[in-house]
């Protein structure tokens, strides 16, 4: 069966394990420090691209999707654009519901000022 | 399953008696309750994500996961490294069963589903691991140490004399506190770590029938080939929750 | 899972399918743990059956209640005992009848009751298989269905009542056990049946799509696959998709309940002292429910959708119109159905923005909606009509998709939800378009299959005052909702008396509450007419509504597990080949080759004429819905 040699999943084992090995690199290295404070969201997203990579690796060669029909692979690689839609949007959600908190917050210390100066206006 | 394949339809794939996909009815259930079952780690993930992105402070994880057995603190992330190499390790080794399946080795086959049960086992102890050591931190599921808005406490508890254990006891104990962080993570790596366990069971037992000749007078490992999906599927999820959870 | 699906295939392996006639069968392995599609399906009938009546008769009591709220009743207290003191509903059992009926209707009867039921008679007849993919898996769907109507029939009979926060079961109603009375063990056992009834359902939706695709029998090409199909296919994909969502959304409200997490509290005050928990969402729980939820509305419509489809056409003696169309409008619908769910939450603080986005993807549901209406329509349009009671029931159908869809498309835009949202309309649109259109369609269903699960006839003067009845009924219930829904009245209230402004709706609150009694003793005919005529019907013959399709080639009277006493037969022609000129009879069975054919009739011939058709329709297509042909050529399909 194609796609089934013993050096090819060597291959695979060493690309995954090579991209985790960059990802602790990433998150460990102590020069990488002001990059990982400024720049948090494109740190982020690096980490959130490399794992697609390592998904991607998992599931074409060790599950062997890869070589699988075509029907097949568009069955099982088309739904999680559901997945991707909803993310969007719920993470953008978590977004806004950070800003009503942090309204909630600024809010509450404002009230808190008033109450606190109130006496010195009577 | 084809017990009416006909050879004239070889070619025209979906014209019925045939199997459009190449693969049996059990392989494309099994894909397809894998397809279901990352829905289901999506909605946790992504409960996680929209709690995460609406809070207004979140622990560090380099702070949370920097030990391992025998280092109290300073080591961070070395851990779980251990652990991802595990249950990745033991992930080749499945794929080398089902390659050794294909060639009905039934020795190798057996031998490579002994190293992958002992690979799932070993991730299961380390997880077992990181818990016992989260909870002596006082962390549990309704509780978070790590929580940043308890810190002023522990340094006022450290000033009155305690130790910085005791302080952190004290504080998440006493002050209320927003132990999103815990809960999910504990929901999350609790519910793949049931997971892993159920796989580990699911492996011993196909590796036992592979001992005893099952397979080989079925003729065919297919049986090795499904299960092995559902394990890389843990994997995959482990991913994503190495990621998510400890790198983020 | 894993497991179960590997050990049947063991026993595949052993000995294949065409010796299950020969097992010694008792009792047990016929009737009760039965692994023949077959009598699963029945199995399903008769449960869903069983629960939609108890469904029914809850919406009778609490809308006695609604109709008479001054009004006592002593049987009251005799059925209800401590919920129904002194006569009258107490308004916490009145919470937890809305809720138990939602559930029971909307999960038990329109998705396992009618999915269930269909999708496990014709699926394997349909398609020229023995049987399902995995008859133990298909088994164990069953009993796993069944263990949880039990819990959620237990959860009734609890000292502290059923669940009681809408069949939502929104936090933070349900997650607090000290909220309402209801929200104690009620709701434990509410999610604990949820979660086998996901089990179940997962179980059943795999089996259905394995059986689809691996097992047609030889000729049967997608696009020569019964409509009946196409819905039970999409709907398995929804199950698939959506229901571990709220799987997941179950697991989190559970541990809320639970071990006192908080994923979906957030700053809530008891008695005037701040919980504890604190930090969650509850929003993130809508969300999670209605990414189910709305798919769910679809998993219930389409497959009362597909059987639509066959009864019509066979009833009209003509083609399906629009067959590609038909399958590219399921398959729209499906699409759709995943990213629409926040228009349900318009009103919940959820970032208008998103509100936004969701109306939009909501409007475009209209599409391919109209586009199966259009087509029920045309394939009536100078029909040889048969007005058997199926096809009633079936034209009914297409009527209630109608009027409960076009309130539909008020309630999906976000500025008039502001005012409907909440209110008798929005129950009067869904309990048309999903509740009253589902039944309709699995009435029809059951009436014209049912010679394919018992070998006889139902009786059809019964039949015809069912349907008249149901269908006066169901308008008299749910049209008058309307008005009193624009007028503002909202959902789930215990009592019409409170407010002045509800006041003069209580004369058409009465009329609705008598319409329902009415709407509930008509189900009775039927009930007597489906057992009366298992056992003293008249004896159907081999295919009593000379329909095309390959179940009414199987032998009816013999109990076989297998379907076919031979070779299963092999298909030549898609299933709607209705009075086409020059045949002796006006109907070619899927299995009838063109050899066996008169000369004009072949369908050589006619493929010219079709092919033509076809390309006509695909332009149409293209123009108007999203070119969904076009990416399904793609995908690998051809024209039948």
């Amino acid at each position: 069966m194609a796609g089934f040699d013993t050096k090819q999943i060597w291959k695979v084992f060493f690309i995954l394990l090579a991209i985790t090995v960059l990802e602790f690199l990433i998150a460990l290295t102590p020069a990488l420090e002001g990059i990982r404070t400024d720049y948090k969201l494109a740190v982020n997203l690096t980490y959130v691209v490399l794992t697609l990579f390592k998904a991607f690796y998992i599931i074409a060669y060790f599950m062997h999707l890869k070589f699988e029909k075509i029907n097949l692979i568009y069955s099982i690689a088309l739904p999680p654009v559901f997945v991707i839609y909803c993310i969007v949007l719920v993470l953008y959600e978590g977004g806004y519901w950070n800003g009503i908190r942090e309204e909630n917050v600024t809010s509450n210390q404002k009230i808190e000022q008033v109450e606190n100066h109130a006496p010195e206006h009577h | 399953m084809s017990t009416h394949s006909v050879a004239a339809n070889e070619g025209k794939i979906w014209d019925g008696g045939n199997e459009p996909f190449g693969a049996s009815y059990g392989k494309l259930m099994m894909w397809f309750f894998l397809l279901s079952d990352a829905f289901t780690f999506t909605a946790l993930l992504l409960g996680y994500g929209a709690l995460r992105f609406s809070a207004l402070n979140w622990a560090d994880p380099d702070v949370v996961f920097q030990s391992a057995p025998g280092i109290e603190s300073g080591a961070p992330l070395v851990f779980v490294g251990i652990m991802t190499f595990i249950l990745i390790m033991s992930s080749v080794t499945m794929v080398l069963a089902v390659e050794a399946g294909h060639r009905n080795s039934k020795s190798e086959v057996v031998k490579w589903m002994i190293w992958t049960v002992i690979g799932g086992a070993m991730f299961l102890g380390c997880q077992a691991w990181e818990w016992t050591h989260l909870f002596s931190e006082g962390a549990s599921i309704t509780k978070n140490p790590f929580a940043p808005e308890l810190v002023p406490y522990i340094e006022k508890f450290v000033s009155q004399g305690m130790s910085h254990h005791e302080a952190t006891l004290k504080a998440v104990n006493e002050i209320p506190h927003n132990y999103e962080f815990t809960s999910l993570f504990f929901t999350i790596t609790g519910f793949h770590g049931f997971h892993v366990f159920s796989g580990v069971v699911i492996n011993i037992v196909i590796t036992i029938n592979a001992m005893v000749g099952t397979y080989q007078r079925r003729g065919h490992y297919e049986m090795i080939e499904k299960v092995g999906l559902y394990w890389h599927f843990v994997d995959l999820v482990w991913v994503f929750v190495f990621t998510f959870f400890y790198l983020v | 899972m894993a497991h179960a699906a590997t050990a049947h295939h063991d026993h595949q392996a052993g000995h294949g399918h065409d010796d299950h006639g020969h097992h010694h069968e008792t009792f047990l392995s016929k009737y009760v743990f039965s692994m023949d599609h077959k009598m699963i399906a029945k199995q399903f009938l008769i449960t869903g059956i069983l629960m939609a009546f108890i469904g029914m008769l809850m919406s009778v009591i609490f809308r006695i209640q609604l109709g008479w709220p001054e009004g006592t009743y002593p049987w009251m207290e005799t059925l209800l005992g401590k919920w129904g003191k002194g006569g009258k509903l107490s308004p916490e059992f009145y919470m937890g009848l809305v809720t138990i009926h939602g559930t029971i209707m909307v999960f038990f009867v329109l998705t396992a009751g009618l999915s269930g039921t269909f999708s496990n008679l014709l699926i394997p007849l349909q398609l020229g298989a023995r049987d399902m993919a995995s008859p133990f898996i298909n088994m164990l769907s069953y009993w796993l269905f069944f263990v949880s109507t039990v819990l959620m029939l237990a959860s009734v009979f609890v000292e502290t009542g059923p669940a009681s926060g809408g069949w939502t079961v929104y936090p933070p109603l349900s997650a607090l056990p000290q909220a309402m009375s209801g929200s104690g063990l009620g709701m434990t056992l509410w999610l604990l049946s949820m979660t086998i009834f996901i089990a179940s359902s997962l179980m059943g939706s795999l089996n259905y799509i394995a059986t689809i695709l691996n097992m047609r029998t030889v000729g049967m090409k997608m696009t020569r696959m019964p409509l009946t199909i196409w819905a039970f296919l999409c709907t398995a994909i929804l199950g698939v998709l959506s229901f571990p969502v709220l799987l997941s959304a179950a697991v989190l409200l559970t541990f809320d309940r639970l071990f006192h997490t908080s994923f979906y509290l957030n700053e809530i005050y008891i008695a005037g002292a701040p919980l504890a928990q604190t930090g969650g969402s509850a929003i993130l729980y809508q969300h999670l429910f209605w990414f189910l939820g709305h798919p769910e509305v679809y998993i219930i419509l389409m497959p009362a959708l597909g059987l639509t489809s066959e009864v019509i056409a066979t009833n009209s003696r003509k083609p399906i119109f629009g067959y590609r169309a038909m399958i590219g409008s399921l398959l729209g619908i499906s699409v759709l159905s995943f990213i629409v769910w926040g228009h349900h939450m318009f009103m919940t603080g959820m970032n208008p923005f998103l509100g936004n986005v969701f109306m939009i993807l909501t409007l475009v549901i209209a599409v391919p909606s109209a586009v199966k209406t259009f087509n029920y329509l045309a394939t009536l349009w100078k029909g040889s009509i048969h007005m058997t009671p199926a096809m009633l029931f079936a034209i009914g159908l297409v009527s209630m998709f109608i009027s409960g869809g076009l309130t539909g498309i008020w309630l999906g835009n976000a500025a008039l939800d502001i005012n409907l949202h909440d209110t008798y309309f929005v129950v009067a649109h869904f309990h048309l378009v999903m509740g009253a259109a589902s039944i309709f369609g699995m009435l029809a269903g059951v009436y014209h299959w049912f010679p394919r699960m018992f070998g006889r006839v139902m009786n059809a003067r019964l039949g015809y005052l069912h349907f008249w009845l149901t269908l006066a009924s169901a308008y008299m219930v749910f049209f008058p909702m309307h008005f009193i829904g624009m007028d503002g009245v909202p959902r789930r209230y215990y009592s019409f008396t409170e407010f002045e402004y509800m006041k003069p709706w209580l004369d058409l609150n009465k009329f609705i509450s008598i319409s329902a009694i009415l709407g509930s003793v008509a189900q009775f005919v039927f009930l007597y007419n489906f057992f009366n005529s298992i056992f003293r019907g008249e004896k159907s013959g081999q295919n009593p509504w000379k329909a095309n399709t390959l179940e009414w080639t199987a032998p009816m009277d013999v109990r076989l597990h297998g379907n076919w006493p031979g070779d299963i037969p092999h298909v030549y022609r898609w299933p709607y080949d209705y009075s086409v000129p020059g045949a002796v009879d006006d109907f070619i069975p899927q299995n009838v080759s063109d050899d066996e054919l008169p000369e004009a009739a072949r369908s050589v011939n006619r493929e010219q004429t079709l092919a033509a058709e076809a390309a006509n329709q695909e332009k149409k297509e293209e123009a108007s819905t999203l070119a969904f042909s076009s990416l399904f050529s793609k995908l690998g399909f051809r024209k039948g």
